[in-house]
């Protein structure tokens, strides 16, 4: 077997289309418009290639656009806005950030103001 | 939560396929589904037929491919132009999702790709789509046998036909590690397909 025939082979690859199948096309697209709907609008941790980051800060970040978005940003404002909002809250709102479960959303004040694009 | 069309930012069918690729996650972004589906055309194909070759399994290939295109739909709002390429990025995403895969489970025989029955399939049973077929089979049987880097840059360089820089990207190394990788997968090949020429008719 030398690299010509190995380049054969290849070549045989290549002309292999493999198409997506029609229904891979219709769930991706019905991802992206439940996306638009349902959305990350309160953003959860943002997907990363390799890993999820979780953790309470990412999830912080995750309100502001992602820690991308953050990195021109003081850490401490940002975590002093948070944890100042939060001040006349009971604990259960704390450990209700923590566990990420929708009563938290109540808590804050609509986010939509910042996140929407210039009218 | 959904942008209410303004009729100021309707555009055409031809209008949207002009588009760059930044462009169009903008527009999705924004509340239009259209320029999903245009970048769904795009580029679901090749993410697909990627993660095929890695994984060597169809359905899962259609699971990583869904998954990489969600995470698109997901950076969509913060997506910076000019800092990569849609589709170097999906590379790269869908690389980094088949490798998560392959170490999540049990290492077990890879099937071959036509074991998994494609409907659309009706090519004529002549003798060079047979052999056709089995020298395609052979092929991805020694692919599998290969550690996921060296398989995905071979299959990004000598069947997807990317360039060194390009696969440097994709796999965030250098290019001659990228050299390195081809080589040293083509020479594995050789070995795994060593005793298959006559058989393989070549």
């Amino acid at each position: 077997m030398t690299e010509d025939d190995l380049d054969d082979l290849f070549a045989v690859a290549r002309s292999e289309t493999l198409p997506a199948p029609v229904g891979l096309m219709a769930r991706v697209i019905s991802d992206a418009e439940a996306e638009l709907l349902g959305g990350d609008a309160l953003g959860r941790a943002q997907p990363r290639g390799r890993r999820q980051a979780t953790g309470l800060f990412t999830y912080l970040a995750g309100l502001f656009g992602g820690t991308g978005a953050l990195a021109g940003m003081v850490t401490a404002t940002v975590a002093g806005f948070w944890l100042g909002f939060a001040q006349p809250a009971p604990m259960s709102a704390m450990s209700a950030a923590l566990t990420g479960t929708s009563a938290e959303i109540d808590m804050m004040p609509g986010i939509d103001a910042l996140l929407d694009e210039a009218p | 939560m959904t942008m209410p069309r303004d009729s100021a930012f309707e555009t055409s069918q031809a209008e949207i396929n002009a588009l760059s690729d930044a462009a169009l996650l903008v527009l999705y972004a924004r509340g239009d589904s259209d320029a999903a589906r245009v970048l769904t055309g795009r580029h679901l194909g090749r993410v697909y037929r990627f993660a095929a070759r890695v994984l060597g399994d169809r359905a899962e290939a259609e699971d990583v491919a869904q998954d990489a295109m969600l995470r698109l739909w997901r950076v969509a709002r913060d997506w910076r132009p000019g800092e990569a390429q849609v589709s170097s990025w999906l590379y790269r995403v869908t690389a980094n999702l088949c490798i998560d895969r392959q170490r999540a489970r049990a290492r077990r025989r890879t099937e071959a790709l036509d074991d998994v029955a494609d409907p659309a399939d009706d090519r004529a049973d002549t003798e060079s789509a047979l052999m056709a077929r089995q020298r395609a089979d052979a092929l991805q049987t020694a692919l599998a046998s290969l550690p996921d880097r060296q398989r995905q840059a071979v299959v990004l360089r000598h069947i997807e036909g990317l360039t060194n820089p390009e696969i440097a990207t994709i796999l965030d190394i250098g290019v001659e590690a990228v050299e390195s990788l081809t080589a040293r997968g083509k020479r594995a090949l050789t070995a795994a397909l060593a005793g298959q020429k006559s058989a393989l008719g070549l």
